[in-house]
């Protein structure tokens, strides 16, 4: 995968974002963090909406290197997979486990109930906070001007 | 069984027989087994580990015979031979070892190996009276062949081993679904649950080269051991389902399982 392929196929388009948008974002992941903290939701709740934060937390690093990925079938994916373009590799390994928790999330939001469990809606969490400390870290150290 | 065991001379005085291995005794080429007597007042000790060894050992070369897909495509003696060489591609079989291993006759591998010899797709080579037979690496097919059944019978042999780097992060894994009872077809994919402190953080790099090898989804589902006994004890349904339907286990057997739910 890369830009220039992404752009072609026109999954990807350039993007020049701003720190007003970056904030909005980072208000939405705070909401969704929070959200899925709650006791009182379902596992696959908690689960998906701690998804939902992580998956802002790479479109806000998709946004600082430019692009921005076009919403169409598979565009989670996508945008999952292009963190690797874009982040150092230490991170690379979010993509693969948000990978795994895209396709839980979908039989979760479309297909069945009780799919997640108390393990995975706690451990979703933790990995989702992790990675946007990592994303915030590398906008801080690679776009100063974006940062929080 | 003579009347000189002890079964024989006091029948009262025993409540259980158990056929046992002993692990101490295990040579490369054979297992010895013996029968142990308990009594009424004994508890029956727990199964060894190697038990559980030989119960997945069996179960996955059940699969091997099963695989739809394979079924559809070769004899059933051919499937197992191929099964066995392509799986281990360096061994040299031994006639009776592989007839040992499909549980067959030595006479009834005979017109398999020599069509698949002649055929370029085995090696054979003597030593003194005894035939051995091996993957013919250089073949052109050989690849093509082994990644058909890898991505077939030996599904579970695969994930077994790419599972094993987080030791003892995993208590107990297995594959259950379509797939364990040998029912799926092409797209199924493949249902794997997990018990232990290994998340799906931990599990997705396995998953991830799982599915690149197997050409399918690999979707797992991970417990604490701590959740899987609750929700057991409380009647989850889709785990009390999972239970009752057929396991090929990736990581320790049932008796680890009854262990976790505390049986």
């Amino acid at each position: 995968m890369t830009w220039t392929k992404l752009l072609a196929n026109k999954e990807a388009q350039r993007h020049k974002t701003s720190k007003k948008e970056l904030d909005n974002m980072r208000a939405l992941i705070a909401r969704d963090l929070a959200d899925a903290s709650l006791a009182g939701l379902s596992a696959d709740r908690r689960f998906a909406t701690a998804y939902n934060a992580a998956l802002q937390a790479a479109n806000m690093a998709i946004a600082c290197a430019g692009y921005r990925i076009m919403s169409k079938v598979g565009h989670h994916r996508v945008s999952l997979e292009s963190t690797k373009l874009v982040l150092d590799k230490p991170v690379h390994n979010y993509a693969d486990y948000f990978e795994t928790c895209r396709r839980k999330r979908n039989t979760i939001d479309y297909t069945f109930s009780n799919v997640a469990t108390e393990t995975e809606a706690k451990e979703i969490l933790v990995q989702a906070k992790r990675f946007y400390g990592e994303v915030e870290d590398w906008i801080t150290k690679n776009h100063p001007a974006l940062k929080m | 069984m003579g009347s000189r065991t002890p079964l024989a001379r006091d029948r009262t005085r025993f409540e259980s027989v158990r056929l046992v291995c002993d692990p101490r005794s295990t040579t490369r080429r054979s297992l010895h087994w013996h029968f142990r007597f308990l009594t009424t007042s004994e508890k029956p000790p727990p199964p060894p580990v190697v038990f559980d060894a030989l119960r997945n050992m069996r179960n996955n070369i059940r699969n091997m015979r099963n695989s739809p897909m394979l079924t559809a495509l070769f004899p059933q003696v051919r499937q197992g031979v191929l099964a066995a060489t392509l799986g281990q591609p360096d061994k040299w079989w031994y006639l009776s070892e592989l007839a040992d291993r499909l549980g067959t006759s030595p006479s009834s591998l005979q017109r398999e190996l020599s069509s698949l010899v002649s055929s370029g797709i085995l090696v054979h080579r003597r030593e003194g009276t005894r035939a051995y037979f091996k993957a013919e690496t250089q073949s052109p097919v050989f690849r093509d062949l082994q990644q058909l059944f890898e991505k077939t019978a030996g599904l579970a042999p695969t994930l077994e081993q790419l599972l094993k780097p987080l030791g003892n992060k995993i208590q107990c894994a297995f594959i259950y679904g379509s797939v364990a009872q040998s029912r799926e077809h092409a797209m199924s994919d493949v249902d794997v649950m997990v018990i232990g402190r290994a998340g799906l953080a931990d599990l997705s790099p396995a998953l991830r080269r799982a599915e690149e090898r197997l050409g399918r989804e690999v979707n797992a589902t991970s417990y604490s051991p701590e959740e899987f006994r609750d929700k057991l004890r409380s009647h989850d349904h889709f785990l009390a389902a999972v239970l009752r339907g057929r396991k090929q286990f990736l990581k320790g057997g049932q008796s680890d399982l009854d262990e976790i739910v505390g049986k």
